[in-house]
């Protein structure tokens, strides 16, 4: 395949910057917004305890056992996915590029094309995609069961409004974080079904409601997990609601406390709790501990290796291939709050 | 009363990342039910519309 490449034949001066596609960067990853756990090859064991505790009256004689103490594994094993494809340097020739392509028909790669094209945006998209995938994508099974899970307003039913969403969400190639908030079987008998989330029925939000609706997300949050001296949780919220908190707080009849956002305006708090703003689809919300959102992967460095090659030695088209595992993981699930609206 | 997604709309109900909703998406009932409460003009009873009475007819005339 020949590079998508609408060149001018370079005859004067180039501008040295190259005008590149605007990318997120994977912040969930390199700024660890969740539990990284790396060498998760096939069939690694998470595993989660319980107990429970009873007092009763002293007895000299054979006392009565009671309380729980329980335990439970769960095996993850990551997809292994790629990103592959194939081009044709031979349009280089015509182009900026062809400035540092050594002399010799038979070098064909701009090492500034490699730099800026291959290894700048396109690994970086790959990263942002990997990242986006993480938290928003689902087997077409899973999508299948939850569609066919019946609604229902209490804790225990799946939220019309998560089925909504499930189906709204892409089929891939592994269920994302969000997926897996509302249905897995990271439970005790291994059966998939309805996640343990602390499920918050939500709506469209707006600069207007913004802080409503975060109130009942903090509202959802298990009070133990708000403890002092106990790690504290996230907000991951939509990369839109920077811009919806920051017309809020604009807003001069507003409560400026709610939002808290440090003078850099590169960290936002509600009621102290920080948000992290991540690819999650728009009108949810999710409260948890980093400790209980896992990214499993083989080796975290693989997301941005990139191998560049001929196709075959006879050939000059060469290829670009990235391969990586992945899985997302949600531990401790009756702590993490869902909103969806 | 069942509901369907009117001819013509699109509804993007989580973003641009996400797959938006047509007449021709097959979606449950339920979820039909939620659509309706954020995007009540999109989403419609699948009810034949009843004809006009005589009497209702003589009034639109």
């Amino acid at each position: 395949m020949a590079i998508s490449y609408n060149v001018v034949d370079i005859r004067g001066v180039a501008a040295e910057p190259i005008i590149e596609e605007l990318i997120f960067d994977n912040a969930t990853v390199s700024e660890g917004l969740v539990t990284l756990e790396t060498d998760v090859k096939a069939e690694t064991i998470f595993t989660e305890t319980t107990a429970g505790v009873t007092m009763q009256a002293y007895t000299a004689g054979a006392p009565s056992s009671s309380g729980t103490l329980g335990a439970f594994d769960v095996t993850v094993t990551p997809t292994k996915v790629q990103y592959y494809q194939e081009f044709d340097p031979n349009s280089l020739r015509f182009s900026r590029f062809k400035r540092d392509l050594k002399p010799s028909a038979w070098n064909v790669l701009s090492t500034e094309f490699e730099r800026v094209v291959i290894g700048g945006l396109y690994s970086r998209k790959i990263s942002a995609n990997v990242e986006s995938l993480f938290w928003n994508n689902a087997l077409a099974g899973t999508k299948t069961a939850v569609a066919a899970l019946v609604a229902g307003l209490p804790q225990g039913s799946v939220g019309a409004a998560e089925k909504t969403l499930v189906a709204a969400t892409t089929a891939g190639l592994f269920d994302g974080i969000i997926t897996k908030l509302i249905y897995n079987n990271s439970n005790a008998t291994a059966t998939p079904g309805l996640g343990g989330r602390v499920k918050v029925a939500g709506t469209t939000i707006t600069s207007s409601n913004i802080k409503a609706e975060y109130d009942k997300v903090y509202e959802a949050i298990p009070a133990v997990v708000l403890a002092d001296g106990g790690e504290a949780p996230f907000i991951y919220a939509p990369r839109s609601h920077k811009q919806l908190i920051n017309i809020f707080n604009n807003n001069v009849a507003n409560f400026k406390d709610a939002f808290s956002v440090n003078d850099a305006k590169t960290q936002y708090f509600f009621n102290g709790i920080e948000i992290k703003f991540v690819p999650i689809p728009e009108n949810v919300i999710v409260a948890a501990r980093k400790s209980h959102l896992f990214f499993c992967t083989d080796l975290a460095s693989d997301i941005n290796k990139m191998e560049i090659n001929k196709i075959a030695n006879n050939r000059e088209d060469m290829f670009i291939k990235n391969n990586m595992t992945i899985a997302a993981h949600v531990g401790n699930q009756a702590y993490n709050v869902l909103y969806v609206g | 009363m069942a509901l369907k997604i009117k001819e013509g709309s699109k509804i993007v109900a989580y973003g641009a990342s996400n797959e938006s909703f047509t007449s021709s998406s097959k979606l449950t009932q339920d979820v039909l039910v939620h659509l309706q409460t954020r995007f009540p003009n999109d989403v419609v009873s699948d009810a034949p519309e009843k004809p006009l009475l005589k009497q209702e007819k003589q009034k639109v005339k």
